[in-house]
């Protein structure tokens, strides 16, 4: 790992963000940035990019210095709840000390990457980050099992009736897609079965944009949405995928 | 997705593709696959017809 200085948290995370998104190719396995801040007022410019990471699934791990609990107990400048205010833009929050650093950095990087990716904090006291400790860190393979296990029983039935005999059916790509890597075969299912496709704006390039089948990126655009409303209203089957 | 992508289809006709549960409520669909995208894409065409414009 390397070190880049930055003048706001907010701009580093964002680098981070990018510098994930650059490494991680078409595959879920590449470790999540690490946004190191102080605390206070450094940790409150970082809420910024920590929500955006929440809401556009980007695992990133977020650690904040903060004051030892025995000063914070009488002490007041620039000392505020960092858990309490990071608790909903998080998928985690935790606090170390000596003996629980190892078990906390696995978990932390863990759930930065199960599932739907996304932030995790770790608030680290002055005394833990002066400190020399060595502590193991476990690092589990970022592997999600339902990822690698395809859908059955009733409700691939019934979803498998339903596209044998539909006429007009589209499908609405979202990032989860891209984080999955699913790109080449929502490309060969689509081109399969004569699907458009539409994607959120974080899915754009799932498949080519000026592939005639890709009906681009929507959600925000009322342009877009008064040409693709009616072709959802009048599909048969919407397939959503991520 | 912006207001308008608020239940833009009826939950009859959709089907979700999804490794983790959707709780954001901001549409529905009739089946949910739980299962990793191309794998189930994979075992949702299988041995179906090829389809042409």
């Amino acid at each position: 790992m390397f070190f880049v200085l930055v003048k706001h948290e907010n701009a580093g995370g964002f680098m981070a963000e990018g510098e994930w998104h650059a490494l991680s190719g078409s595959g879920p396995s590449t470790a999540p940035g690490v946004l190191v801040v102080t605390f206070g007022p450094g940790m409150a410019n970082a809420v910024n990019v920590v929500a955006n990471a929440m809401q556009d699934r980007v695992p990133l791990i977020f650690l904040t210095g903060c004051v030892d609990e025995a000063e914070a107990a009488c002490y007041t400048h620039q000392v505020f709840d960092h858990q309490v205010v990071l608790r909903p833009i998080v998928k985690a929050s935790f606090r170390v000390a000596p003996g629980s650093i190892g078990a906390v950095m696995e978990k932390a990087l863990a759930l930065a990457c199960e599932g739907q990716p996304g932030p995790v904090h770790i608030d680290v006291s002055i005394f833990v980050a002066e400190a020399e400790i060595s502590e193991p860190v476990h690092i589990l393979v970022a592997r999600s099992g339902l990822r690698d296990t395809p859908a059955g029983g009733p409700c691939l039935e019934n979803a498998r009736q339903m596209l044998a005999v539909a006429e007009r059916s589209l499908m609405v790509a979202g990032v989860d897609a891209v984080n999955e890597g699913a790109g080449a075969a929502i490309e060969a299912f689509c081109r399969r079965f004569s699907i458009p496709l539409i994607t959120s704006y974080k899915a754009k390039g799932l498949i080519d944009e000026a592939d005639p089948a890709c009906l681009g990126g929507a959600g925000l655009s009322p342009r877009a949405d008064a040409i693709l409303m009616p072709l959802i209203d009048r599909s048969d089957l919407v397939l959503l995928v991520g | 997705m912006r207001i308008g992508w608020r239940n833009p289809w009826e939950s009859d006709k959709a089907v979700e593709i999804t490794a983790v549960a959707r709780t954001h409520g901001m549409h529905g669909a009739s089946e949910t696959l739980a299962g990793g995208i191309a794998l189930t894409l994979a075992a949702l065409g299988d041995g179906l017809a090829t389809r042409s414009t």
